[in-house]
């Protein structure tokens, strides 16, 4: 972090807008809007899947159709007409992309422009990238080098085919299709995602990175991301999202599904910057994810979010402490500014004995928005000894925004420990005072302590991220001192 | 340097200053004593720009600019330097970082290329000697669990590396106990030059021991009421303020 | 009204219930009705019953064996002008008391709206209405109200309390009832403390272990005004406060102090909202208590600072002692904030003894019954410390003793 200077700052600071919202002009092919069961079949035909899975989306789709939206969260919008949705657009491609020299030369510029070529990743930093646009995975960097190690990264179409084994027995089984309304949906409409495994006491050499990026209009992202570390592995991975700038409300409806065998560790961080719309509320990405991970003994699941973008979020990134011994983690960094509204936070359940759980969350709210920390620390009855340490602090910035702090602790085990703290205040005027008196223009004031606030989270991510995490808290919150 | 003529002003409806007059040339240092409440630590406020108090009257010229004119952070960026009474914590901003922010945008301001990283991190070596200041403190939060002592060493460290031409030093004394005072002057003395000038703040005359005062103004009830060499700091110091009340009412 | 209470869910209830022989005017029972014609007793998909569960109320029966054991020793002021109120019903000692009304001509019956179906329900089976006024220049500074439940009874009172103008006073409200009956009460306050006003509410749920016992206070504030309420949780089967404090005057000061000692199957669940409508006020929440056995106990505080409502400071903290391999400790500290310029933080902590402490007070000789008692008072003390009432404080204390002997 220290490699970033604040002269990038203010580089990235006359950039105020929301500079990922261009338009890729590549040929996309998509099928009829609507929901129904032929476009599932659709679909799954499409990409060539096997029976066992068009079986899990009728099924997941029979579920979901007898579902209602949640409403608990503390967020309003206008629901999304399900029927006016497309719910598959790719990048239209003659064949699969058998190397990086293959990838359309459009779609590369694409990368570029958000910052993540892979032609300059592949030599600089080692970050290995799967990249999904509207849903469908575009290109995956390094494949070779890691399967060395009998690592597997790929898209998910791509495990389907080639590791329906290891799918199939995975998949569903922390999420599963009834969970919830946006999972349902998600499960029997979703087009693609990234698959990872480790195998057994292997140690991911790189950090492994998956860019969402919404493109087309009118379409929807449903992607799935399945991880799992088997006995003994560790791996940090990474997820990046972005969209261009639409007057519409555009769906994401992810599922994330971590499993820690015994021994593993699984760090999983998230940069959210999907398009949050405009100063005054109009389009922006609807963000209804649902990310759990489960811990087998000895276990650790480390959530990291950095959480600047889309309209609305709503998003629990939690943690099954199923083995003893078993360790989550959450850190939280959510700024909302104008219209934006975000319902997140996490949950903690703990079942076997001495585990242990900390969930850091940092609000920032600003505009007129709305920001709410949700979370549940939940202590079975054999949970014996086991601790939790929540800090949620919230931070207000004007005085037509909103921060607001909802946490569930339920505990049925007398050796537990568990503390919760929260605070909610404005931004240190004597701060902001003090570094002006030095020469700080106030922008850079606010970005500062903002920073420093957050720093705890920020700490939590990998080098690459928490500069991108930095700017994007500075760019989140320009002119945001009401 | 700073000329500072009858200045009025009021907080929150209530008169502090009334009709203060002030001139500062290059080179000197002046020090302002007063009792409880005559209105020393307001002028600091209103020399660094606080927005709490609203000036009524008077005028205040900086390198002959209007002083009233320009934001606290452009008053910085002219030279204008304000020691804390009380310097606030500003957790998880190291101080390194945040150091390199103002002298960045100071540097700006003037047109010049920022600091570049070896450049900056040779100053900060430099300078920290000046007040003895532990090079870890340098990349600790700004203030954030510093002892008193540490504090105050921290402000003059700040003003060692921002090289402004006016620092105001508001009861830069006061918590210190005789180390931290030697320390604390000795870095204000070596800063000393003929090109810049000090205002030194203080209720008690014990700083002005090792910093030495070319002018010693009394600040009584929001005016300079009396003004003499470093004797008069020592004559306050004996014989308190009262002399000073009971001269005016006979005048 | 009996048939209306038939389509509900409620019937079953109602049905053991004797209709209120209040003068309420005939359009208020009317809305009443229809109000409870609409809802239903609240489920635990309501968000505000999540952990609470009432369906044992539809097992209640009321009829069965009136043991009307005689209770002693049941008031704890001795300063306060006295009201009993046994099994439901106001005991008229004929003696008038300044401020303080039992009786009603249908002329002045307050008629108060509540919030849902138990206030509903309160008002149908309404089985006696008290109102307390305390003015600057009245002699009435302390009242003590005993609810006795010595038999197998409903007791439904409406509380009406304000506090004047410049005033200051001190209400009691002990519930009391024998071991074994199952008495259902249903509390409806409405509490009023005016401008530059002091009011102090102690509240005792000492109640039998088959009472369930449903209180709900709606309180306002006005400006410059204190209001203090002190809540106990000791036994019953199930207690459950509901307690809104809207603060709608500028410069008040608002406490909440609550403890709790919960064993065998006993529910306890204080849901408490503070609703900072203006400026400049200060709040503060203190919940403690021990959890034994198969007891639950449940804790929801709300802190709302609205739109506007600059320079608050709120403290809200919930600590709990789990003390059992079979209880249960929900805690839901909330904050609901739409202004900036505020200080506003809350605490929840659940845990139990510490057992490097146990220990060294078994090494000087205490036996390890006696050593927790001593922790679990050490812990509670903090609550009781903020009782300024010396003889509501020493009771408590005693019945935390108790609580551990018997």
């Amino acid at each position: 972090m220290a490699q970033y200077t604040e002269n990038e700052l203010a580089k990235d600071l006359e950039d105020q807008d929301y500079k990922f919202g261009f338009v890729t002009d590549v040929e996309t092919e998509t099928i009829r809007q609507g929901l129904d069961e032929g476009i599932i079949r659709l679909i799954s035909t499409k990409k060539e899947e096997p029976e066992w899975l068009l079986k899990y989306r009728l099924t997941a789709f029979a579920a979901w159709q007898k579902m209602t939206e949640p409403e608990w969260a503390h967020v309003r919008y206008k629901k999304p007409d399900f029927q006016k949705i497309t719910y598959f657009a790719a990048p239209k491609q003659s064949k699969k992309y058998e190397s990086w020299d293959d990838v359309d030369p459009e779609m590369k510029e694409t990368m570029a422009k958000l910052g993540i070529s892979l032609e300059e990743q592949k030599k600089l930093t080692g970050v290995a990238v799967d990249f999904v646009m509207d849903s469908v995975s575009v290109a995956t960097s390094f494949k070779s080098k890691l399967k060395e190690l009998g690592i597997i990264f790929c898209s998910f179409s791509e495990a389907v085919q080639d590791y329906p084994e290891l799918v199939q027995e995975h998949m569903g089984t922390i999420v599963p299709h009834t969970d919830n309304f946006y999972a349902a949906l998600n499960a029997a409409v979703f087009t693609d995602g990234s698959f990872c495994y480790i195998p057994k006491g292997v140690r991911c050499p790189m950090e492994l990175s998956t860019y969402f990026r919404i493109n087309a209009e009118g379409t929807g992202q449903f992607e799935r991301t399945l991880v799992v570390a088997d006995e003994g592995a560790y791996v940090s991975y990474l997820e990046g999202c972005t969209a261009p700038q639409r007057d519409e409300n555009q769906l994401h409806a992810a599922v994330v599904e971590l499993k820690a065998l015994k021994d593993a560790e699984i760090k999983y961080s998230t940069v959210q910057n999907w398009y949050p719309g405009d100063k005054n509320g109009v389009g922006g990405i609807f963000n209804f994810v649902t990310k759990r991970g489960l811990c087998e003994t000895n276990a650790k699941i480390s959530w990291t979010q950095v959480e600047t973008g889309s309209a609305v979020t709503w998003k629990y990134p939690s943690c099954i402490l199923k083995g003893d011994h078993s360790v989550g983690e959450f850190y939280s960094v959510a700024v909302t500014n104008n219209y934006q509204q975000a319902d997140t936070g996490t949950k903690m359940i703990h079942l076997g004995k001495n585990t242990k759980s900390t969930i850091i969350s940092k609000g920032i709210s600003a505009g007129n928005s709305q920001n709410s920390y949700r979370g549940l620390v939940q202590i079975h009855k054999k949970a014996h000894k086991a601790r939790n340490f929540s800090q949620c602090d919230s931070l207000l910035m004007t005085d037509h925004c909103g921060a607001h702090t909802f946490p569930y602790i339920e505990c049925k085990n007398p050796s537990a420990q568990i503390e919760h703290e929260a605070t909610t205040s404005k931004i240190g005027e004597d701060q902001l005072f003090y570094c002006k008196q030095r020469g700080i223009s106030e922008e850079k004031a606010i970005s500062l302590i903002v920073n420093g606030y957050c720093k705890e989270v920020l700490n939590q991510l990998p080098m690459e991220f928490a500069v991108e995490a930095q700017k994007l808290l500075a760019i989140s919150l320009e002119g945001s001192v009401g | 340097m700073i000329e500072i003529k009858n200045l009025h002003a009021n907080i929150e409806g209530k008169e502090i200053l009334k009709g203060l007059t002030l001139n500062v040339k290059a080179g000197e240092v002046h020090a302002i004593m007063g009792p409880n409440g005559a209105g020393k630590s307001t002028l600091a406020s209103i020399l660094a720009g606080r927005e709490e108090y609203e000036i009524t009257a008077g005028e205040i010229t900086f390198d002959g600019a209007d002083l009233l004119e320009l934001s606290t952070e452009e008053r910085a960026r002219e030279g204008l330097f304000l020691a804390f009474q009380y310097p606030v914590e500003i957790p998880g901003v190291s101080n390194v970082n945040f150091l390199r922010t103002a002298l960045n945008e100071i540097r700006e301001a003037k047109g010049q290329d920022p600091i570049s990283a070896k450049e900056f991190m040779a100053l900060v070596r430099e300078k920290s000697k000046i007040v003895e200041l532990d090079s870890k403190l340098a990349s600790r939060s700004v203030n954030e669990g510093f002892s008193g002592g540490e504090k105050k060493r921290n402000e003059i460290f700040q003003m060692a590396m921002l090289n402004p031409k006016l620092a105001v030093l508001d009861e830069t004394d006061s918590g210190l106990d005789i180390d931290a005072l030697r320390i604390v002057a000795k870095g204000v003395n070596s800063l000393k030059s003929p090109k810049n000038a000090s205002i030194v703040i203080t209720h008690y005359q014990r700083l002005l021991d090792h910093i030495v005062p070319d002018f010693v103004h009394v600040l009584y009830d929001g005016r300079i009421v009396k003004t003499g060499g470093k004797e008069l700091a020592l004559e306050l110091e004996d014989k308190g303020y009262d002399w000073i009340k009971e001269e005016l009412q006979v005048s | 009204m009996e048939e209306v209470l038939k389509q509900n869910k409620l019937h079953s209830l109602s049905a053991i219930l004797t209709p209120t022989n209040l003068p309420f005017s005939a359009s208020f029972l009317e809305q009443n009705n229809t109000l409870l014609e609409q809802l239903d007793l609240p489920t635990r998909k309501d968000e505000n019953w999540k952990y609470t569960n009432l369906n044992g109320l539809k097992k209640l029966s009321l009829d069965k064996g009136a043991s009307n054991e005689v209770l002693e020793n049941t008031s704890i002021s001795s300063q306060a002008h006295k009201i009993v109120i046994k099994n439901g019903v106001v005991i008229d000692s004929n003696q008038a008391i300044e401020g303080v009304r039992t009786k009603w001509s249908d002329k002045n019956l307050p008629e108060v709206m509540g919030s849902g179906a138990l206030d509903a329900l309160n008002v149908l089976h309404c089985s006696a209405a008290i109102e307390i006024e305390f003015s600057q220049d009245g002699t009435t500074k302390e009242v003590e109200l005993v609810f006795e439940n010595t038999i197998n009874t409903h007791s439904f009172p409406r509380i009406f309390i304000t506090c004047k103008k410049g005033s200051k006073g001190t209400v009691i409200l002990n519930y009391q009832g024998s071991s074994e009956n199952a008495s259902f009460s249903n509390v409806s306050s409405f509490v009023e403390v005016e401008e530059n006003a002091n009011l102090s509410i102690h509240k005792i749920h000492k109640n039998g272990l088959n009472a369930f016992d449903l209180q709900r206070e709606y309180v306002s504030q006005g400006s410059n005004s204190t209001f203090t309420i002190n809540t106990f949780c000791l036994s019953g089967k199930m207690t459950r406060n509901d307690l809104y404090i809207k603060v709608k005057g500028n410069n008040c000061e608002t406490f909440m102090n609550g403890a709790y000692t919960l064993k065998g199957k006993s529910h306890c669940d204080n849901h408490t909202t503070v609703d900072h409508e203006v400026a400049h006020c200060y709040s503060k929440e203190l919940y403690k208590g021990v959890v034994d056995d198969f007891a639950t106990n449940v804790f929801n505080g709300k802190v709302f600072v609205r739109k506007d409502a600059q320079k608050i400071n709120a403290f809200q903290s919930n600590a709990n002692i789990l003390l059992s391999e079979t209880g249960t400790v929900n805690s839901k500290p909330e904050l609901e904030i739409y202004a900036d310029d505020v200080k506003c933080s809350h605490g929840s902590t659940t845990g139990q003894l510490d057992d490097e402490a146990v220990f060294y007070l078994r090494s000087r000789g205490l036996s390890e019954k006696a050593a927790k008692e001593l922790l679990v008072k050490a812990f509670l003390g903090e609550v009781l410390e903020e009782i300024d009432h010396e003889e509501v404080r020493s009771y408590v204390d005693g019945q935390i003793e108790l609580h551990f002997t018997a």
